[in-house]
C-alpha cells in the first residue's frame, strides 16, 4: 500500500495588480476558482488581463476563453494601450479562444468539454472564462448552471489551473450560483454627486483571510491600481516605537519653551486656526527643524505647490532648498480636487514605511474630508494614520482650518478630531486696538506639562517668533479682544 | 482490459475524473455509493477501482472488505481516495491511497501504475 501524497498547501498565484495581492493576502489560491462580478465598464476584463500578463511574465500559461460575441482582435486592440500588455506573449503564453459558437451549438456540456481539453492542450495554469452571463442564458435550468460551475471547479482544481470567471451577474444581482466558487470579488462604480468612485470588495475567499470592506481603485494607463483601506492595513500587533530623542522641537524657541522642549516623538498634533493664522509655516518650521537634525521630514501638501511654498518660506527667512536637496525634507503636492482618500492613505504609508519619514505634516485636514466620499470615514482614517505613526515612531502634524476667523466659539472641523490628536495647538487672529494680532496657545499636550499662556505669534522676515504672553487684554480666544487698561505687551520676546 | 470504476458520492468529482480519464483513452464506469459499486462490479470486473472512503449506503472500507471476500474481485487493485488522512487506514488492504485534493498528474500516474496504459485508439 502506498500514499500518493496530498497536493494541499496554500500556494498563491500573485495577481500583480497593485494593492490586490495585499487585499488577498498574497493572491489567488492556486487551482481555485474565483468569480469577478461587475456591471459592464466595472473593470473586470482589464483586471483579468492584468493578472494574465503578470502570470505570463512569470512563466505561466493562460487560456483566455470568451463566451461573448466580441472579437479577440477588438479585445486585444483595447488592451494594447495599457502598459502591462505584451504582444510578444501571444499566442505562446496567452491564448485567446472564442467559445461563443461551441456554447451556442452544444450548450454547457460542449463548453465543459472544450474547457477541459483546451486546458490540457495549452497546459494552462490560469483560465479566464469571460462572459459567464452567456452560459447563464443558454443553461436550461439554474441547476444545470450550478452543475456546470461545480464541474468546472472540480476539473480546474484537478488539473491545478487557477480560474477566473467574469460575469455581469445578468442584472439579477447575486445569485446562489455565483457564490459556489472559492472566491467572489465584486467591482462597482458608484456616483456621489458629480464624482464617481470605483470600488472592489471581496465577498468571499475560501481558505484564507483577506482585507474586509470596500477598497477603492483607479483604472490607469498601467491598468488597475487598488488602494486597500488604510484602516485595514495598520498593524495593531506592533508596540509603539521608542524614540532616541525625548522631544521633537519646532525650532521656534518661544514655542519650544511652551512645549517644554517640543512634542513627544510618535505623537499626533492638530494645528488649528483660521486661514492666514500661520499653520502651514508653523508646520514647515517643524519639518525644517527635524530635517536639520537629520530626521527625514515630509510635507504632504494640498494647497501650496512646492514652488509656491518655497517662495512663501523664503519670504520669512526660511531656506528649505538645501534641506530638500540633501533629501532630509521631502515635499509632495496634490491639488485638493479629485483625490481618493485611500490613494492618499497609500501614499502616506509609502512615506512612512518605505522612505522612513520621521516627521510628517499633513496640510490640511479639509482636503482629506474632500477626498472622502463618505465623510464619516475621515475620523476612522485619521485614527488609523495616528496609530500607524505611533507604532512607527513618526511624529504627525495635521493642520486644520477653523470655520470662523472671529467669534466666540471654537468650532472644530470634525467630530472626534480632538480625541484623535494627542496635542492641540491653536492659532488665532484677534483684533486688538484696531490691529490684527496673531497668537498661539496650547489647548492640550498629552502626558506633558506645558505653558498655558496665550502668546503672540509673529511672522517676520527672519522667521516665526513666539513672544511674551499677551497681557493687557482679555477675551482673546473670541477673536474680539478687549484691552484691560494698560496697553498690551507687544511684539517680540 | 476491464473498465476503471470511479466510486464517489460527490457527482462533480466522479464526472470530472470520468471525463479526464476518458480523454486519456480509458474506459470508465461510475458509481455514487458502495452498493452501486458492487452492482457495477458484478456486471463486469474492473481493471481498477478508485474508491472514496466516506460514502452513504456502503462506505469504502465496506466495499473493500466485500471485494476481498469475493474470489472474482479479490485481486482487483483498489485506490482509496479521501480528504482525511488517517493512521487507521494502514490496516486496509487497498493498493494505494490518493489523498484529496489530488492533481491530474497524481491521478494519471496512479491509474497508469495499477491499470497500465490506456488501450491504443
Amino acid at each position: 500500500m502506498t500514499d500518493s501524497g496530498s497536493r494541499g498547501g496554500d500556494e498563491r498565484l500573485a495577481t500583480g495588480v497593485p494593492g490586490l495581492d495585499t487585499v488577498l493576502r498574497g493572491g489567488f489560491r492556486k487551482g481555485r476558482t474565483y468569480m469577478l462580478m461587475g456591471l459592464p465598464g466595472a473593470g473586470k476584463t482589464i483586471l483579468a488581463n492584468q493578472v494574465c500578463y503578470h502570470h505570463a511574465a512569470r512563466g505561466g500559461r493562460i487560456l483566455y476563453l470568451t463566451l461573448l460575441a466580441e472579437s479577440h482582435t477588438e479585445l486585444v486592440g483595447n488592451l494594447s494601450s495599457l502598459s502591462f500588455f505584451d504582444g510578444a506573449r501571444l499566442p505562446e503564453s496567452i491564448s485567446y479562444v472564442s467559445a461563443f459558437s461551441v456554447l451556442e451549438q452544444g450548450g454547457l456540456d460542449a463548453l465543459a468539454e472544450l474547457i477541459r481539453k483546451e486546458i490540457k492542450a495549452q497546459k494552462a495554469t490560469l483560465l479566464v472564462l469571460d462572459g459567464l452571463v452567456a452560459a447563464e442564458e443558454v443553461a436550461p435550468s439554474t441547476q444545470a448552471l450550478k452543475r456546470f460551475i461545480h464541474g468546472l471547479q472540480v476539473v480546474t482544481n484537478l488539473v491545478g489551473c487557477t480560474t477566473l470567471v467574469l460575469t455581469t451577474g445578468g442584472g439579477k444581482g447575486l445569485q446562489a450560483e455565483h457564490t459556489m466558487v472559492d472566491g467572489l470579488l465584486i467591482l462597482k462604480q458608484r456616483t456621489f454627486g458629480v464624482r464617481s468612485l470605483r470600488e472592489l470588495f471581496v465577498r468571499k475567499f475560501r481558505g484564507s483571510d483577506y482585507l474586509l470592506g470596500r477598497h477603492s481603485f483607479e483604472i490607469t494607463k498601467d491598468g488597475i491600481v487598488l488602494y486597500p483601506r488604510l484602516e485595514t492595513l495598520v498593524d495593531l500587533g506592533l508596540s509603539p516605537a521608542q524614540s532616541a530623542s525625548p522631544r521633537h522641537a519646532f525650532g521656534i524657541a518661544g514655542l519650544d519653551r511652551m512645549l517644554h522642549g517640543g512634542v513627544i516623538p510618535g505623537s499626533s498634533t492638530l494645528v488649528l486656526g483660521p486661514s492666514g493664522a500661520g499653520k502651514t509655516l508653523l508646520g514647515l518650521c517643524f519639518l525644517a527643524e527635524g530635517a536639520r537634525q537629520g530626521e527625514k521630514s515630509h510635507h504632504f501638501a494640498f494647497y501650496d505647490s512646492p514652488e509656491r511654498m518655497l517662495a512663501q518660506t523664503a519670504g520669512v527667512g526660511m531656506a528649505l532648498e538645501p534641506l530638500i536637496a540633501r533629501g532630509d525634507l521631502e515635499v509632495s503636492f496634490r491639488p485638493p480636487m479629485e483625490n481618493l482618500l485611500d490613494k492618499l492613505g497609500a501614499q502616506l504609508l509609502v512615506a512612512i514605511r518605505e522612505r522612513g519619514v520621521r516627521r510628517l505634516f499633513v496640510d490640511g485636514l479639509d482636503a482629506l474630508q474632500k477626498a472622502a466620499f463618505r465623510p464619516t470615514r475621515v475620523a476612522r482614517f485619521l485614527a488609523a494614520l495616528v496609530n500607524e505613526c505611533r507604532i512607527r515612531g513618526v511624529t504627525l502634524l495635521v493642520s486644520a482650518e477653523t470655520m470662523t476667523a472671529f467669534g466666540p466659539q471654537l468650532a472644530l472641523p470634525m467630530q472626534g478630531t480632538s480625541m484623535l490628536a494627542e496635542n492641540l495647538l491653536y492659532l488665532r487672529t484677534a483684533e486688538l486696538n484696531a490691529e490684527l494680532r496673531r497668537f498661539i496657545c496650547i489647548l492640550k499636550l498629552r502626558n506633558s506639562q506645558y505653558d498655558h499662556a496665550l502668546r503672540e505669534l509673529l511672522i517676520t522676515e527672519k522667521g516665526l517668533e513666539v513672544g511674551q504672553p499677551l497681557s493687557g487684554a482679555e477675551q482673546l480666544m473670541t477673536g474680539l479682544a478687549r484691552a484691560t487698561g494698560a496697553a498690551p505687551e507687544h511684539r517680540g520676546k | 482490459m476491464g473498465p476503471i470504476l470511479i466510486v464517489d458520492d460527490e457527482f462533480g468529482i466522479v464526472e470530472a475524473v470520468r471525463d479526464l480519464l476518458s480523454d486519456e483513452g480509458y474506459r470508465t464506469v461510475i458509481a455514487l455509493n458502495g452498493r452501486q459499486a458492487m452492482e457495477r462490479m458484478a456486471e463486469e470486473p474492473p481493471a481498477l477501482v478508485l474508491l472514496d472512503y466516506m460514502m452513504p449506503v456502503m462506505n469504502g472500507p465496506a466495499v473493500l472488505e466485500a471485494m476481498r471476500a469475493d474470489a472474482a474481485l479479490r485481486d482487483v487493485p483498489v485506490v482509496m481516495m479521501s480528504a482525511s488522512a488517517s493512521a487507521q487506514w494502514k490496516h486496509l488492504t487497498c493498493s494505494a491511497f490518493l489523498p484529496k485534493p489530488f492533481g491530474l498528474e497524481q491521478l494519471l500516474s496512479t491509474v497508469l501504475r495499477f491499470a497500465g496504459p490506456p488501450p491504443a485508439r
